[in-house]
């Protein structure tokens, strides 16, 4: 009897195993910290190891030029000088800024806007000592937000912040553009099959090595860390989602999460709980689940004069509207049964 | 210890002890579907530190990380989790258990990832 | 009988015991599985179930637990702790007042050991609404078995000394 159940197992088990191996060769996945969170690459085919490498080289090399979390880096430098003239920038920082500029103006800045960031530094939300400011300070702060203020020198690859406390942060961008760099250097190394996880953006390039499109959780706003809701299948395409769940912290009651309103000067509080954006370019996704901040009409809208972007909307009440064009690209994986899908529009 | 000195009483009990303690293991250990693998695995800045199957845990395992934090992780057959950190805002431990393949806990200050890998992943990534 | 001795004797064994407790810390345990210790205080609960009253073995088992469990693992700990202590403080004392013919002290620490182990898990179980932590029970059944053999040969011998000597005649 013993021999059979044995017998069995080994056999069971061979044929187990023999049925993974079938399937594409094995991808290469790393994984680096920087940009302040964790990125994960899984990257398919000859030459994974050189191209996955060389993304991580280029992400560190750009954290360090756009992070204001430690010293130096193009950032820093344009921060410390605002009210003081142009300093001269990598091109790259150039090009990012451009790009954030031409985002914010989607929603005139009211989703989105890079010079908040002496906000996010007073509230402190996702730091050791969050807090919340009296009225005055907020206004006063609030004085110093306007993303028409950055100037750009394009010529000269300088750029300069007239009033002097002005701050840049590229916390909502960076992510997304480093995303589609990523996927130009998969593509230069004739990769055509990988996927980048820059802390929760998602950019996929081309589908899964067996063809199928990519299967992209998208996480309960209110359940575990890496608890589904829903997974939309994509190809080619970057998802990044915005939450009010990532950071935040309550105080008397009230919960503040770590993104602002950048007309009030504080944390949001739309209705909306997440938003999910699927488009073909990761910056323009990255910037515009933004919308977050604008509530579910205004940010539909906005998701659709823009048009070559799908969305995902969750509400404060659970309610899951989804843009028409992901019909049959997305499903409800809601073990809580707490969810309602509503086809939007 | 001399054998005289037992009375019938604690021989008795001695060996039925052991007789039960070896068939509950055994049994414990025969309920492990085969097959159904569940492995935890542990890096740090992108380097492997341990991997362990959790589905053949019978005691629970723990694996300290002494650099640049002291933390704790602590494995159960089917689960495994961050127990302590010295890290400023413990996301990790909050984290709680993992259980399920693509299940991962993070700590970036220390640098240190668990993550489940499994054979029947129902998606490749995570927007969040 | 001598009252203030009787206290004397009670004090000393807490006290005893509570050291042992703290001792016991120091010694590394072989194998990393929470709830596997020798459970050397077990000695001193054994001394006091052969010559005191049930009352007094209660006593000194929960102020050993709650001193012990404030210096060392927390208050959180206590009931784990407590409730091992008392069951296993209870069933040794049935065994050794009903059947001693049969078990010898070894045999009662075992048993007192293997309660122990059981109620703390039983604790553990409802406390992490998990039953998971059952898988332990093969691994602390025979470890109660080799720990309690340790301290119940202790508590043999010094119970047949004391017995010797006579040192606490006058309460049996």
């Amino acid at each position: 009897m013993k021999k059979i159940v044995l017998t069995l197992l080994i056999l069971g088990l061979s044929v187990f195993s023999i049925g993974c191996n079938n399937g594409q060769s094995k991808p290469v996945e790393s994984t680096d910290f920087a940009l302040g969170t964790v990125i994960f690459q899984e990257v398919y085919g000859d030459n994974a190891q050189k191209a996955s490498a060389q993304v991580s080289a280029k992400i560190k090399d750009l954290d360090a030029l756009w992070t204001i979390n430690s010293p130096g880096g193009d950032i820093n430098k344009l921060n410390n000088n605002s009210g003081l003239g142009y300093v001269d920038l990598n091109p790259e920082t150039i090009r990012v800024l451009q790009e954030a500029r031409k985002i914010s103006d989607l929603s005139g800045g009211a989703a989105f806007d890079i010079t908040v960031a002496p906000l996010v530094k007073t509230w402190g939300i996702g730091t050791d000592n969050p807090q919340v400011p009296s009225t005055e300070v907020v206004k006063e702060l609030l004085s110093l937000v306007n993303y028409r203020d950055v100037l750009i020198d394009e010529k000269t690859s300088s750029a300069s912040l007239p009033r002097k406390g002005q701050m840049v942060d590229l916390g909502g961008i960076a992510k997304g553009y480093i995303g589609d760099l990523a996927i130009g250097i998969y593509k230069k190394n004739g990769i055509t099959s990988a996927f980048t996880n820059l802390g929760g953006n998602v950019v996929a390039l081309g589908s899964r090595p067996d063809g199928n499109p990519w299967r992209i959780g998208i996480q309960n706003p209110r359940g575990e860390n890496s608890e589904l809701v829903g997974v939309v299948e994509v190809t080619d395409k970057a998802v990044v989602t915005s939450g009010d769940y990532q950071r935040y912290f309550i105080k008397d009651g009230k919960r503040y999460c770590h993104i602002f309103d950048p007309r009030t000067g504080y944390p949001i509080d739309s209705g909306l709980m997440s938003v999910t954006i699927i488009a073909s370019s990761a910056t323009a996704a990255d910037g515009l689940a933004k919308v977050i901040v604008l509530g579910l009409d205004r940010g539909m809208d906005i998701v659709k004069n823009y048009g070559q972007a799908e969305a995902i909307f969750i509400t404060n009440d659970k309610k899951i509207y989804v843009t028409p064009g992901l019909k049959g690209n997305f499903r409800l994986e809601d073990a809580t049964h707490e969810y309602t899908y509503i086809q939007n529009g | 210890m001399n054998i005289r000195t037992f009375k019938t009483g604690d021989i008795i009990l001695i060996v039925s002890i052991a007789v039960i303690a070896v068939l509950f293991f055994a049994w414990s250990n025969y309920r492990v579907a085969p097959g159904a693998q569940l492995k935890a695995v542990i890096t740090q800045d992108g380097k492997l530190i341990k991997s362990i199957n959790l589905s053949a845990l019978q005691a629970s395992e723990s694996v300290y990380i002494n650099e640049p934090l002291k933390q704790v992780i602590v494995a159960e057959k089917g689960r495994i989790r961050f127990i302590t950190s010295t890290c400023p805002n413990q996301t990790c431990v909050k984290t709680g258990w993992l259980t399920k393949p693509g299940d991962r806990a993070v700590c970036i200050p220390s640098k240190v990832i668990i993550t489940i890998v499994g054979d029947n992943e129902q998606i490749d990534t995570f927007s969040y | 009988m001598n009252k203030k001795k009787r206290e004397a004797v009670i004090i000393i064994l807490i006290c005893n015991a509570i050291l042992i407790s703290l001792l016991e810390l120091i010694i590394p345990v072989p194998i990393p599985i929470p709830g596997v210790k020798l459970g050397l205080a077990n000695i001193i609960t054994i001394i006091a179930i052969a010559f005191l009253d049930f009352k007094d073995v209660l006593t000194i088992v929960v102020l050993r637990c709650i001193v012990v469990g404030v210096l060392s693992k927390g208050i959180t700990a206590l009931p784990f702790s407590l409730s091992g202590g008392l069951l296993s403080a209870l069933v040794m004392w049935l065994v050794f007042k009903k059947m001693s013919k049969v078990f010898s002290i070894k045999g009662i620490s075992i048993i007192g050991a293997i309660t122990h182990n059981a109620a703390q898990l039983v604790v553990a179980s409802v406390i992490l609404r998990e039953t998971v932590i059952l898988y332990y029970l093969p691994v602390l059944l025979i470890s109660a078995i080799i720990t309690g053999l340790i301290t119940g040969t202790i508590s043999e011998l010094t119970v047949k000394e004391i017995k010797k000597r006579g040192i606490l005649s006058e309460f049996i």
